[in-house]
């Protein structure tokens, strides 16, 4: 409880911050201003439809990896999910750009079939296309467990009752689905609207821009603290409305109590059931592979066409992974008390663990730019020099990690109650013992996957780096934009090429060294 | 294990970026604040920082930051308490804001031998270098680019272009300011026109080029001078700058000293050795700017044989100030439906 108060506080403290600057913010002439509800409107259409999209397809999706449990590939696409959440926007875009765009793979390809037709994604459907490849593989991992969930005896007395695919749909994935997809659907629509140099790279148009980008303006262009705090008001309330949706959304369906509830063995499907999942997971599969690949492809004809200074890449790797790890400790470290008291206050204090559970999306809730400015401005009261940036760059990535973090270890605790609770209270096993001997085995390879995520995330920081701005300090995706903004674009390839390959490799080195050999 | 491996590893690091920080010794360190592709492995940054720490006694430490917006919004926010003595890579559009703060301190340096396209006799700020901003283009899909605003702005679905969104980034502020002291009234229209030719509008100058160079668009905003990078690195001329016939708007990059420092003669040494023939003889290459002095010869060629546009555009920093916002809302209005 102590933590979330703790959190809470950094995040409403780094508002205040702003509000306490000079400006000339007025909510009155916010709110009469066409202007912001223009934003709005946008800010709302984009991340609405992005949303559903993610959701939609990440629910199919999930539901054939659920089922297709042993095909060749299966680990290392999942494994694969993890990356685009983690990618720096900067990356991604290129990424997609490079398949999709004017002169992408697509367009080439369709001019080499002597067709006239070209792909045209900038505008709305640019800006949903890059926000579904960013966040499908999120809810594809957000609901995965929730399959996991479901006990095997309940799939073997589907099997023996006989249940039609749609009678299991309605009365065992639906009633999963209502506990887990609101607040994975919730995270996606916080995400969009927080979402920022995308919407404007593939938004094709001024009239594409979210609150983030007004939040921008009025601390860069405006010099207006108070008005960026007031924006991101309006974007916390709107997030917040979404958040209560969500959780009014939540069904109260009770957790599977089973033992295995791996390695379903589903036996003998219909074939045309295996087919559609393999299109789904085909399908997937094209959208994530294609722009990691043209990264890599461009990585390799940077690597052959561009001088490379590789001390200098060199130094950025070592702080990228330096920063991150901290800062990655740091998230587990918030985040799993809270999720522990958390599920723990579930059924014995309900309001609390409402509380809990906000403060956990809090971070994801503010606008990314307002709450890192805020804690610069607190952190610079104490601390100057190389340590406030380093300290701020943890902190601040730990914060804004925690949400995700908090995601992915929810469902291993509930697990772990649902199953042990009432026998540990009957042994009397608590505490450390409890911790060593039940809690940990089980959240293990939860724990190491939140790891992961983390420490993958915070290797693609750039908004903590880029505020703290100590010239030392300069991480692989600050040298990517160095070299961008020097012109240099086969190096930013190379650059971005490894940057996605390092974050793959610390991903899969934290998730398997930490989660042990059970990681999913 | 993992974790008492991820443990040395962080300490490794933190002592081995510890130990690279010369220690605090008792020379005096001059604190800059700067943009980030001012002091990055290819901006002037390191080599100044080379020349000048070799003779001066001092060190330099950077604070590099977004870009000048970013420099300007740091400094209101920490006010009389900022760490900085020296400010620099401000540009014309924000001096004025910059001077509002009470936080510059005269220069006091001799400018007598700069030269710029329009007279400098500013006791704030030092002019370090100067560019146009232009619509660069791709000769070999564009060969024949518009030649005027007038051009551009006239009716039609080609050529496709990108440009930086004046809400986050100073060249897009720059051409919001190009289009209103050409066409003054007739913006709007110009901005419907221009919306349709318009492929997207970055947040900033490096996504914008970047996607040029991706061979997303022929046309991109950018400087005159960006061809010369072109020529003098990739030994290609695929990429020219347009001068239009109206004029091309200008953009000073400057630098200033600030009152709350501790060593005030020390940063205006600083600011004397930046319009110095060293240091800027190292502008051209390394910021792809004009250097704000007469280099003569000792300017690259690529630099002397690029075009000079006809006229120079600079509208009054408090006319900007006042008029910013009605401007970006006209834009809004016009090119974002």
């Amino acid at each position: 409880m102590s933590v979330a108060l703790l959190l809470a506080f950094l995040v409403g403290a780094a508002l205040l911050m702003l509000f306490a600057q000079a400006g000339e913010a007025q909510i009155g002439t916010l709110l009469g201003s066409a202007y912001v509800w223009h934003i709005l409107r946008f800010t709302l259409t984009q991340a609405l439809l992005s949303t559903v999209m993610s959701a939609a397809f990440g629910v199919l999706v999930a539901r054939a990896f659920a089922r297709e449990t042993n095909f060749p590939g299966r680990r290392a696409l999942l494994g694969l999910m993890s990356l685009p959440i983690v990618l720096p926007s900067l990356v991604a875009v290129f990424g997609i750009i490079a398949v999709y765009g004017q002169n992408g793979w697509l367009a080439r390809a369709l001019g080499a079939a002597g067709l006239e037709a070209r792909p045209d994604i900038y505008g709305l459907g640019g800006v949903v296309l890059a926000h579904v490849f960013f966040n499908l593989p999120l809810a594809v991992r957000l609901l995965l467990p929730g399959w996991h969930s479901i006990p095997v005896e309940t799939w073997r007395l589907s099997a023996q009752l006989g249940m039609s695919s749609w009678s299991i749909f309605r009365l065992i994935e639906w009633p999963m689905l209502r506990r887990y997809l609101p607040h994975a659907a919730a995270t996606i629509f916080m995400l969009c609207v927080g979402s920022f140099a995308i919407v404007l790279a593939l938004g094709g148009g001024p009239g594409a821009a979210t609150f983030e980008v007004a939040v921008f303006e009025a601390i860069r262009f405006e010099f207006d603290p108070p008005k960026a705090a007031t924006l991101a008001l309006g974007g916390l309330a709107l997030n917040l409305a979404c958040l209560a949706l969500a959780q009014g959304a939540v069904g109260d369906a009770v957790i599977g109590s089973g033992w295995r509830t791996r390695e379903q063995d589903w036996g003998q499907r219909p074939m045309a059931a295996r087919v559609l999942d393999g299109v789904l997971i085909g399908a997937a599969a094209v959208l994530l592979i294609g722009p990691v690949t043209a990264t890599l492809v461009d990585g390799f004809t940077g690597l052959v066409n561009a001088s490379l200074n590789w001390s200098l890449v060199g130094r950025a790797t070592l702080i990228s992974i330096g920063l991150a790890v901290p800062a990655a400790l740091l998230t587990l470290l918030l985040a799993l008390p809270m999720v522990l008291a958390e599920g723990g206050a579930r059924s014995s204090k309900p309001a609390h663990a409402a509380i809990l559970r906000a403060a956990l999306i809090l971070p994801i809730a503010v606008s990314p730019m307002a709450l890192g400015l805020g804690c610069f401005l607190i952190l610079r009261l104490s601390l100057d020099g190389m340590p406030r940036a380093i300290v701020g760059i943890v902190l601040l990535n730990a914060i804004m990690i925690v949400p995700f973090a908090a995601a992915i270890l929810r469902p291993a605790v509930e697990r772990a109650r649902a199953r042990h609770d009432h026998l540990c209270r009957a042994l009397g096993i608590t505490g450390w013992s409890r911790w060593r001997l039940i809690d940990w085995p089980i959240l293990r390879p939860s724990i190491g996957t939140a790891l992961a995520l983390a420490a993958a995330m915070a290797l693609g920081d750039l908004i903590g780096i880029g505020l703290f701005g100590d010239a030392k300090l300069r991480n692989l995706t600050l040298l990517l934009y160095d070299q961008l903004g020097a012109y240099r674009m086969g190096g930013a390839a190379v650059t971005a090429a490894l940057l996605m390959l390092l974050i793959f490799v610390l991903y899969q080195v934290v998730e398997r060294l930490v989660g042990g050999r059970a990681a999913p | 294990m993992t974790l008492r491996r991820c443990a040395l590893l962080a300490a490794v690091i933190a002592t081995s970026t510890a130990a690279s920080a010369p220690l605090r010794a008792d020379v005096p360190t001059l604190t800059i604040y700067t943009y980030n592709s001012f002091v990055s492995e290819w901006g002037p940054g390191p080599a100044l920082q080379k020349e000048f720490e070799g003779t001066c006694g001092c060190r330099i430490d950077w604070v590099a930051l977004e870009d000048g917006a970013a420099l300007l919004s740091r400094l209101k926010l920490e006010g009389e308490e900022t760490d900085a003595d020296i400010v620099l890579g401000i540009d014309t559009n924000l001096t004025a804001e910059t001077k509002a703060t009470g936080l510059v301190l005269p220069h006091d340096v001799d400018l007598s031998a700069v030269k710029l396209p329009i007279a400098w006799n500013d006791a704030d700020f030092v002019p370090y270098d100067y560019g146009y901003f232009a619509f660069v283009y791709d000769s070999e899909k564009l060969p024949d680019p518009p030649q005027s605003l007038a051009e551009l702005a006239r009716a039609g679905d080609t050529p496709k272009l990108i440009y930086m969104d004046p809400r986050t980034s100073t060249p897009g502020l720059g051409l919001l300011l190009w289009v209103r002291e050409v066409l003054g009234n007739e913006a709007a229209g110009a901005w419907k026109n221009i919306a349709k030719k318009t492929l997207t509008v970055t947040k900033g100058w490096s996504e914008g080029y970047g996607l040029f160079l991706k061979g997303e668009a022929p046309l991109v905003l950018s400087y005159t001078t960006s061809p010369a990078y072109h020529q003098m690195v990739e030994n290609t001329d695929r990429y020219k700058a347009v001068n239009f016939a109206e004029g091309n708007y200008l953009q000073v990059e400057v630098a200033a000293r600030l009152n709350t420092s501790d060593q005030p003669e020390l940063a205006q040494k600083f600011l004397a050795f930046l319009i110095s023939r060293p240091a800027q003889e190292k502008i051209p290459t390394t910021n792809w700017m004009y250097p704000a002095i007469d280099l003569g010869d000792a300017l690259p060629e690529a630099f002397r044989k690029l075009p000079v546009p006809a006229k120079s555009l600079l509208m009054p920093q408090d006319k900007v100030a006042a008029n910013r916002s009605a401007w970006i809302d006209e834009w809004l209005n016009s090119a974002g439906q």
